[in-house]
């Protein structure tokens, strides 16, 4: 069983995340909290803080590795980020200069830039700014005609991914003056601050997840049509693939290493995706036991097993008891899994474990060194 | 003026080859291969077009393949999986029909459909709204130019993968490239009508 441990902290997580040394977790319970927990021993935690301080649901949660910084955003509009003195975790307000709400936030990979992606149709940059002692939003407006789904930062620092429900994946420059240097990063970094490097027009529906390889040299993203792409060389002229696939779509995905991705989404269960040796991707299976979908018999019993799934659905979160014998598959989420983080042991560039939350109020750590087939590709 | 133009000449060049195709299927459905018959009709179906009149020629065209398939089960023993994304669209426009008759064959074929290919098929055929079909991107890559857009295509499109994956298949891609697709937009819309039609 690739689930090694097994959590419900809420009725229903938004999104979670992890401190540096992965004993702490903070996740959003669906509301405009956010709660600190330590694990104690094996399956159990502590709740030791609540941060309040948004006002409406609390949209995404990054905390930075190297600085124990939190940053959260939420759908009032703003942003802060918390620091720790002594036992407190202490706000300071950033002023995304938004109308709509955020959506989600990543810390860069130097973690002195942060991006938050939002419902008016911007991408805000934050930065510190010493002399003021204050965060800066610097917005990359006019780009996306819809909603901005999900950032994720290229190793470089610079370059930022987006995906939108505009079907669209784009990727930007975001060198800020003063905040970062051109030496080092090649000749990559030549583009100026909300230049858009590249647009990646494959999805005709919402898309969701984007996520660098650990190399920045691929991505991949997700599309609401059930489908994911890779796309290759990114720059100016890509190689794409689109993988369909037979379940429901994915919300988020995840590099493992270059050549396996998971995928999360609506199906409950993640979907492994790796590449051959020639770089094609596909399907390989589904990870967490699963029960093979078995065809009913009579009309009239899919009928009364598609109504309990509306029933069951319906009441969202309580007990399932009344469904749980027309469950097609037994999975360790009951619902839609709308985060996925990777869990780095310490001192290994390599990914082995990885967590993911849900709608179902679960977080559920994964281990892939047990599974054996996928081990050629890690 | 000059959109409008093009517009009804791919209208003219689309009902010739539906005319064609329509023959096609007929002579397939005499030499009773109906799977055979429905796979020429779903093959390049579903142009990027406006013109309600090649739509419903179209569908006039699917749905007498549709009907002519007798067992569903050796339907899909036969059909390719690339197939079954643009039929189960085409199962959705005869639901809408109302048609008793109609909906009876599609739902028959729906219940198997979806076994087969699952609830993502579904999901693509229902979000698929700009008429743009992963068939007609790999059999005529040239006409993926969408419309009055104008766009670079920069596409390697790779059949080997499409043969071998099976599901997994790399396709085209479209990416604005800001200072210089005005240059190319008209060119490569004058190259594929040349190369689709003539």
């Amino acid at each position: 069983m690739a689930a090694v441990s097994v959590h419900k902290f809420a009725e229903c997580i938004t999104c979670h995340a992890w401190s540096p040394d992965q004993s702490m977790l903070a996740l959003c319970p669906n509301n405009n909290e956010v709660h600190i927990y330590k694990q104690l021993e094996q399956d159990k935690w502590e709740r030791i803080h609540v941060l309040q301080k948004h006002d409406q649901i609390v949209s995404g949660i990054d905390w930075s590795s190297k600085s124990n910084k939190i940053v959260t955003v939420s759908h009032d509009r703003n942003s802060y980020v918390w620091n720790q003195e002594s036992t407190e975790w202490v706000p300071t307000l950033v002023i995304l200069r938004l109308n709509r709400a955020a959506l989600c936030v990543q810390w860069s990979p130097k973690e002195n830039k942060f991006a938050v992606g939002s419902g008016a149709k911007t991408v805000c940059i934050c930065y510190y700014e010493q002399e003021n002692n204050w965060w800066v939003s610097k917005l990359i407006r006019k780009r996306h005609d819809s909603s901005v789904t999900s950032v994720a930062w290229h190793p470089n620092n610079i370059y930022l991914a987006t995906t939108s429900t505009d079907g669209k994946c784009r990727v930007f420059s975001t060198f800020i003056k003063g905040v970062d240097t051109r030496e080092g990063t090649g000749s990559s970094s030549d583009a100026k601050f909300g230049e858009q490097i590249i647009q990646l027009d494959l999805s005709f529906c919402w898309a969701f997840g984007v996520k660098w390889s650990p190399s920045g040299n691929t991505l991949a993203y997700a599309g609401h049509n059930s489908m994911i792409y890779f796309v290759d060389e990114v720059g100016p002229s890509p190689l794409a693939q689109s993988v369909a696939f037979r379940d429901l779509p994915l919300r988020d995905v995840l590099y493992i290493s270059e050549r396996v991705v998971i995928g999360v989404g609506y199906d409950c269960s993640p979907m492994v995706f790796v590449a051959d040796e020639r770089g094609l991707w596909g399907f390989l299976r589904f990870l967490g036991e699963r029960k093979p979908a078995a065809p009913s018999a009579t009309s009239s019993s899919q009928f009364s097993e598609a109504f309990g799934k509306f029933y069951g659905q319906s009441k969202y979160g309580s007990s399932n008891d009344t469904v749980q014998p027309s469950r097609r598959r037994a999975g360790v989420h009951e619902n839609c899994i709308n985060c996925i983080l990777p869990l780095n042991k310490t001192g290994d560039s390599t990914i082995t474990r990885f967590s993911t939350s849900g709608l179902d109020g679960k977080v559920v750590i994964w281990d892939l060194q047990k599974e054996e087939d996928l081990s050629e590709y890690l | 003026m000059a959109s409008d133009h093009i517009e009804a000449d791919n209208a003219e060049a689309i009902i010739a080859r539906i005319e064609h195709k329509s023959r096609k299927i007929e002579s397939l459905l005499k030499q009773n291969k109906p799977v055979e018959a429905l796979k020429t009709a779903l093959e390049g179906s579903h142009q990027k077009t406006k013109d309600e009149r090649c739509k419903s020629a179209n569908w006039i065209v699917v749905h007498r393949a549709i009907m002519a398939i007798r067992d569903v089960d050796s339907l899909f023993f036969a059909l390719d999986p690339e197939y079954y994304d643009i039929l189960m669209k085409y199962l959705y426009r005869g639901l809408s029909t109302g048609d008793r008759p109609t909906c009876e064959q599609c739902l028959r074929i729906h219940e198997k459909l979806t076994e087969k290919a699952g609830l993502g098929c579904i999901l693509r055929s229902l979000s698929d709204t700009i008429n743009t079909s992963i068939v007609e991107i790999y059999f005529f890559p040239a006409l993926k130019n969408t419309g009055g857009l104008a766009m670079v295509i920069i596409g390697v499109l790779r059949k080997l993968a499409i043969l071998t994956a099976g599901w997994a298949f790399t396709h085209l891609i479209k990416i604005y490239h800001e200072e210089h697709h005005k240059v190319f937009g008209g060119f490569v819309h004058h190259g594929h009508l040349m190369k689709s039609y003539s």
